[in-house]
């Protein structure tokens, strides 16, 4: 008994076939895919960054074609066109983030249609990792509290090499990145052959502490604290002055340079609002300039308020001058 | 910009595929698809500027409205056949779509376009071409798909897009092949219950030589030429008879006789030989033959004569009518068993036939106006003899000895009457020697009729099957017998036009290709609940018996079993490859069956392990299984690590250890 | 044992090595793994920072390891007033000459163990570990050779932090290997306590296992020592996750890279073996590369950046994967 059309038959079964296909093959072409993100050491906030990931294919034979790669979260998605097999390409994603803070990236998601567009599947990878979102280092901030004239901030560019104030020469030792390059010993460089540079005893009171107070509700008002914080940072590095830092548990000790400007913008990003008590400190108070965004605590040599009064800025505007007040104790 | 291009030819080239698979069930029609084929050809080297795309686009709405109109015009009622119209418009739709610049190609509006018209083609009844384009389309499809997408994403994501690779090719070919299997599995093992729809059937073949439904003796041979359209395939189940050269395949009977034409009176009183009687009192075996006809413009079903039961295949309704001819109606193709008595009652049985039931004198009696030499000259041949069956065999006799088989035609109106056939020209085709036969039989009072049909076939070694084509067309002779019915005589001389079919046929391709069709008609466009029957019983039976060779022509060809077979092992090797991982040597299999019993007793933590860790683990853990694991950990990583391959002895002893350790683990 | 005869490739003077680690053991007790990495610090001509609280039996492991080796001896304290030529040595009037007489400083030996090392001052530390990385010190115009083996133990007391003057991050690379013996377990503990009670130290009675030519001979045998691709690739991976992994500033430099091989090579010979399996790598990851990364947000060379490195190594290790 003939029933009916049985090229329709053929149809239905070239189609199961091929959603079959497709749904083998996308599967294939997710597996054996191994991830390694990149991520910046730290990312300004309100910039455009990558992140990079590096593809390795471990099949033997298969290649992965249109393989989307994104984080749960982020807008960007990275996107390789084919990877043969056996080989490994890098991806980027751009993405931006508004707010500082430490952001935690859990899980990645590959995802493919590849063959036909059909269906996508979608495959998550545990990958953990973070991303530290500075704040941002545009303040204006009184320039007499570092003492010295009023140079415009120039961030982490360190292309402002300052002479900061020298005191006995204590040592020779490796040239580390951020070193001013006048310090550079050539002699002993030329026979070692690397670079070694000479270090000065630092007189301790030369050191910036800035003290930035917690015990305070999170909002707008203490995000301008901690941004406050980050331009005096940025400042005293870039002039080369010695600075320290303490915000609640994290504490960055002097130093000077961009490595050690980075530290205390780690230490900032981290930076929980609503820890009690005052900012601890190694040195006493009247050596120390308090960022806070709540009322002034006497003991402080400046204290810089960012709440009351101070105007706030929205993301985009160009960096003007927000409110503080120096107050002597 | 290379893969676009590429990407575009391979869809337009997908389009001319899923042209030729609609063409194989529509067949060709100037005005639409060799249009369209050609205007895909343009498109394939051509792409068109934007401007000119511009241009073009206006072109498209006053057509698309005409075709429309014209599917309004043929709904309203002027023609019943809208589907030509849909068909057009579709194939407009495609070319417009075709001749889009190349940035702009629609790639997904080209895929449904080019689905829509397979999908039209099925509404046919395409043959064998059908399955090889729509094998290119899957192989097409399965190449021109990921690159289009790859080509989208790109344009979306940005990035730089991988050639077309070697690699790329194999695997979106290999995919198509894994469609394609699937596919067939999927048409095997569907399961067929329901009774769907049929198809439109084949083009009516009206305009082609041969059989037709009246023998008219000047005109119809003008029509007799080599025309190799097979018309019945037939297989016999139980066996080839030896002379499958001499089978007359019985169509129609003709009572009436106007001197030119034979036809068939309205009304005509049963005239058919009563049921019991081929049972009881013929005594020959029986034949059975599966007949896979084509479709011709007369309903009739062939078969040997005579029938004594018929058994549709296909969605046809078999009937005899009160002549004793089988006919049938629905629309399908038919497919069927024809049940037929394998030869005639002996001579001598027929010699004593008595005077039993009669037909209707008034029709197998009837003669027209003619010369009375015609007349006398069946007296003459038949005067001093005593039955009937010998008087016909005299007639027969004569015709066949006296006079010459020809395909010349008369050349004037005037030399093509019968009475010029039997007494000036003395050749003719078959018509004039049934005809003739006819006359004179019922000139000397006995009963005879003009049947016609085909005769003989050649036998398709490559498919199993009698090929029998319009090439073998003939007609002959019944005579009634009392008591036994309507019996054979074929009056015409040997070599009834088989000379030159063969010029046709010559061609080997042609022949294999008629396997082909058979096969597929078979296999694919009549594919059944039967057939999956047969299929399953096929395997069950050679499953059943493996020891013995399998019959060629009983239950379904053993290719299909050695594709399961084959199938079976492959995915069994598949699954074996894919546990077994990226293949490790046989140390390092052993360490890892050690490993997978470590995680599967709980010993071990998630997360990678290494060798001696894994040790120590386990005496921590499972102090009982430390000595053999210890062991087997060192074994292991002398000869993975250590390149110092085991000895025998070794071997045995890392095997022996894993067990010995999982066996304690567990 | 002819099982392990068997399996174990002969290598020359390996059981004298196991022989030498019980030996240690004998006045040096529970904690035989710090025995050998400290062997195979010396194989792999490197040497060690001990981070410890005082009284974990830091001065009994090296003495003792410098007895059984047949090793010269020799312990400096480092205090804040320590000067670089009490060190290296210097030139000293004899007023019986009337010449400067070169006198060399108590580096000038084969074990040193350099104690408290961060409580002198940079000037001096760095006279040290200059004279460790290059195996000669130069005293005014004249470069003298250390003796060969060389093994310097120095130690550090993560608790004090007043007057003391931590490593700088790159001195730290200097050092092969950073262990911490930790307390011992209580069974070990009583011992010890035991054998204070009849105030019979043993450390006399160890007897020379090696020679210091057999120890020479140890360091170039640590070439020989063959490893697969695969665990070279296992070692390549984990090194360029700690460049990769977020919380890490900076990675395991190529330096870094190389100490973790040699010494990873240098374990399995105190194991016996003549060839490389992960384990070696995976065990040797903590000592060697714990203190060449530096983590986010952690202040250098701190304790709790080292604890913070090595809760970091321990997921690298818990994600690459072993090869089989």
């Amino acid at each position: 008994m003939n029933t009916g059309n049985n090229l329709l038959y053929l149809l239905l079964g070239a189609m199961l076939g091929a959603m079959g296909v497709s749904g083998w093959l996308s599967e294939r072409t997710l597996r054996g895919l191994r991830v390694v993100r990149a991520v910046p050491r730290g990312v300004p906030v309100d910039q455009d960054f990558r992140i990079r990931y590096r593809v390795t294919n471990r099949k033997r034979w298969l290649s992965s074609y249109a393989v989307e790669l994104e984080e749960p979260g982020l807008p960007g998605v990275a996107f390789l066109p084919g990877l043969p097999a056996g080989s490994t390409l890098d991806a980027h994603a751009t993405d931006r983030f508004v707010r500082r803070g430490v952001y935690a990236l859990e899980c990645l998601t590959l995802s493919t249609e590849y063959p036909f567009g059909l269906f996508r599947k979608e495959r998550d990878v545990v990958l953990p990792g973070e991303l530290v979102v500075w704040p941002r280092t545009d303040r204006s901030v009184p320039g007499e509290i570092l003492g010295g004239g009023d140079t415009p901030a120039s961030s982490l560019s360190a292309g402002h090499p300052a002479s900061g104030p020298r005191g006995e020469f204590r040592n020779l030792r490796e040239y580390r990145s951020g070193d001013d390059a006048r310090d550079i010993h050539w002699r002993t460089s030329a026979r070692l052959r690397e670079p070694v540079v000479r270090e000065y005893e630092r007189d301790a009171s030369e050191v910036v502490w800035i003290a930035l107070h917690l015990d305070h509700p999170p909002g707008a008002d203490a995000e301008a604290a901690v941004e406050v914080a980050a331009s005096l940072c940025a400042r005293a590095a870039a002039r080369g002055r010695s600075f320290a830092l303490t915000a609640g548990p994290h504490q960055v000790e002097p130093g000077s340079g961009p490595v050690h400007l980075e530290r205390a913008l780690d230490a900032l990003a981290r930076a929980d609002f609503g820890t009690p008590g005052l900012p601890t400190l190694p040195v006493p108070r009247d050596r120390a300039v308090l960022v806070t965004p709540g009322p002034s605590v006497p003991g402080f040599a400046k204290v810089i308020r960012t709440g009351g009064t101070a105007s706030r800025r929205d993301a985009g505007e160009q960096p003007s001058g927000g409110s503080s007040s120096g107050a002597a104790a | 910009m290379r893969l676009e291009r590429l990407h575009r030819r391979l869809v337009i080239v997908l389009s001319v595929a899923a042209l030729a698979a609609f063409a194989s069930g529509a067949g060709v029609e100037p005005i639409s698809a060799v249009m369209t084929f050609l205007v895909l050809a343009v498109a394939f080297f051509w792409s068109p500027s934007p401007s000119v795309a511009e241009h073009l686009t206006r072109l498209w709405p006053p057509l698309a409205l005409l075709l429309a109109a014209r599917v309004g015009l043929g709904l309203l009622g002027s023609s019943p056949d809208v589907v030509v119209p849909v068909v057009h418009l579709l194939l407009l739709l495609l070319v417009s779509e075709a001749l889009r610049p190349e940035e702009a190609l629609n790639e997904s509006r080209l895929y449904a376009l080019t689905m829509a018209l397979l999908l039209a083609a099925t509404a046919y009844r395409p043959g064998a071409l059908f399955g090889l384009a729509f094998t290119a389309y899957v192989i097409l499809a399965s190449v021109a798909v990921p690159i289009g997408l790859v080509k989208r994403k790109v344009r979306r994501f940005g990035g730089r897009a991988p050639g077309p690779d070697r690699q790329f090719l194999v695997t979106t070919v290999s995919l198509s092949g894994a469609t394609l299997l699937f596919a067939g599995i999927v048409f095997l093992t569907f399961p067929r219950v329901a009774r769907g729809w049929s198809g439109r059937g084949d083009v009516m073949a009206t305009s082609i030589a041969g059989f037709s439904d009246q023998v008219s003796i000047g005109e119809l041979g003008a029509r007799i030429q080599a025309n190799p359209r097979v018309v019945l395939r037939v297989e016999f189940p139980d066996g080839l008879p030896g002379n499958f050269l001499g089978l007359h395949w019985r169509g129609r009977s003709y009572d009436h006789f106007d001197g030119v034409r034979w036809t068939r009176s309205d009304n005509v009183r049963p005239s058919r030989v009563p049921d019991d009687w081929y049972q009881e009192r013929w005594p020959a075996a029986l034949v059975r033959q599966q007949i896979y006809a084509a479709p011709l413009d007369v309903r009739v079903l062939f078969g040997l004569s005579p029938m004594v039961a018929v058994g549709a295949d296909s969605e046809i309704y078999p009937m005899f009518d009160n002549v004793g001819d089988w006919s049938y109606w629905g629309s399908a193709t038919p497919v069927y068993t024809a049940v037929s008595k394998a030869s005639d009652p002996a001579p001598e049985l027929l010699r004593q036939a008595d005077r039993s039931y009669m037909p209707d004198r008034q029709r197998y009696l009837q003669l027209p106006r003619m010369p009375d030499r015609i007349a006398a000259l069946a007296d003459s041949l038949t005067r001093d003899l005593e039955n009937r069956y010998d008087k016909a065999a005299a007639i027969e006799r004569y015709l066949r000895t006296q006079f010459q088989y020809t395909r010349e035609l008369p050349r004037t109106a005037g030399d093509a009457t019968l009475d010029h056939f039997l007494f000036d020209r003395r050749a003719g085709h078959c018509e004039y020697f049934s005809t003739a036969m006819a006359v004179m039989l019922r000139s000397v009072g006995i009963h005879a009729r003009n049947v016609n049909g085909f005769l003989g076939g050649r036998w398709n070694e490559f498919g199993q099957y009698l090929a029998v084509t319009q090439n073998e067309a003939h007609s002959w002779v019944e005579v009634w017998f009392p008591s036994y019915g309507w019996i054979t005589f074929d009056p015409t001389p040997g070599g009834s036009g088989v000379g030159a079919a063969d010029v046709a046929w010559n061609w080997p391709g042609r022949f294999w290709f008629d396997g082909l069709q058979h096969r597929w008609n078979k296999w694919v466009l009549d594919y059944s609940m039967d057939s999956q029957l047969d299929l399953l019983g096929g395997l069950t039976r050679w499953l059943d018996r493996p020891g013995e060779p399998e019959s060629s022509r009983e239950g379904p060809s053993p290719s299909w079993i050695w594709i399961v077979a084959l199938l079976s092992v492959t995915l069994l090797a598949l699954a074996r490859f894919r546990g077994g991982g990226p293949s490790p040597g046989g140390v390092s299999r052993s360490y890892l069956s050690l490993v997978r019993a470590g995680r599967r007793a709980g010993v071990l933590d998630p997360g990678p392990i290494t060798p001696f860790g894994l040790a120590r683990t386990i005496r921590v853990r499972r102090p009982e299984a430390g000595e053999p694991a210890t062991r087997a950990v060192e074994l292991y990583t002398r000869a993975r690590f250590g390149g110092i391959p085991l000895d025998p002895g070794e071997s045995k002893a890392l095997r022996a250890a894993v067990r010995q350790a999982r066996k304690r683990l567990s | 044992m002819t099982e392990s005869a068997a399996i174990h490739r002969t290598v020359p003077a390996s059981g004298d090595l196991g022989l030498l680690v019980s030996e240690v053991e004998k006045v040096f007790h529970g904690k035989r793994e710090v025995v050998k990495l400290a062997l195979a610090a010396l194989l792999a001509r490197g040497h060690i920072l001990f981070e410890d609280v005082p009284g974990v039996g830091k001065t009994t492991l090296s003495h003792a390891l410098a007895r059984t080796l047949g090793l010269s001896f020799r312990r400096i304290q480092f205090t804040s007033d320590l000067l670089p030529s009490d060190v290296l040595g210097g030139n000293v009037y004899d007023p019986s000459t009337g010449t400067l007489d070169l006198r060399p400083g108590p580096i000038f030996s084969q074990v040193i163990l350099a104690d408290e090392i961060n409580r002198a001052p940079p000037r001096t530390q760095s006279g040290l570990l200059q004279a460790m990385q290059e195996g000669t010190v130069t005293i005014e115009d004249r470069t003298l050779e250390l003796p060969r083996p060389f093994l310097v133990m120095a130690t550090q007391n993560p608790l004090e932090h007043h007057g003391t003057y931590p490593l700088p991050e790159s001195q730290l690379d200097r050092f092969l290997m950073r262990l911490t013996i930790g307390y011992p377990d209580e069974k070990a503990e009583r011992l010890i306590l035991t054998e204070s009670a009849r105030s019979r130290i043993p450390l006399q009675d160890l007897r020379p296992v090696f020679s210091p030519e057999d120890v020479l001979r140890l360091q170039a045998q640590v070439e020989e020592v063959t490893a697969d691709e695969s665990v070279v690739d296992y070692l390549m991976e984990i090194v360029r996750r700690t460049r990769e992994a977020p919380g890490i500033r900076v990675g395991v430099s190529p330096r870094g890279a190389i100490a973790l091989f040699r010494a990873s090579r240098a374990y399995a010979l105190t194991m016996g073996r003549d060839y490389l399996v992960p384990d070696d790598v995976r065990d040797l990851v903590h000592p060697c590369l714990a203190h060449r990364i530096h983590p986010v947000g952690a202040s250098p060379a701190s304790a709790e950046a080292h604890r913070v490195a090595e809760s970091l190594l321990d997921e690298i290790l818990g994600a690459v994967e072993v090869p089989v």
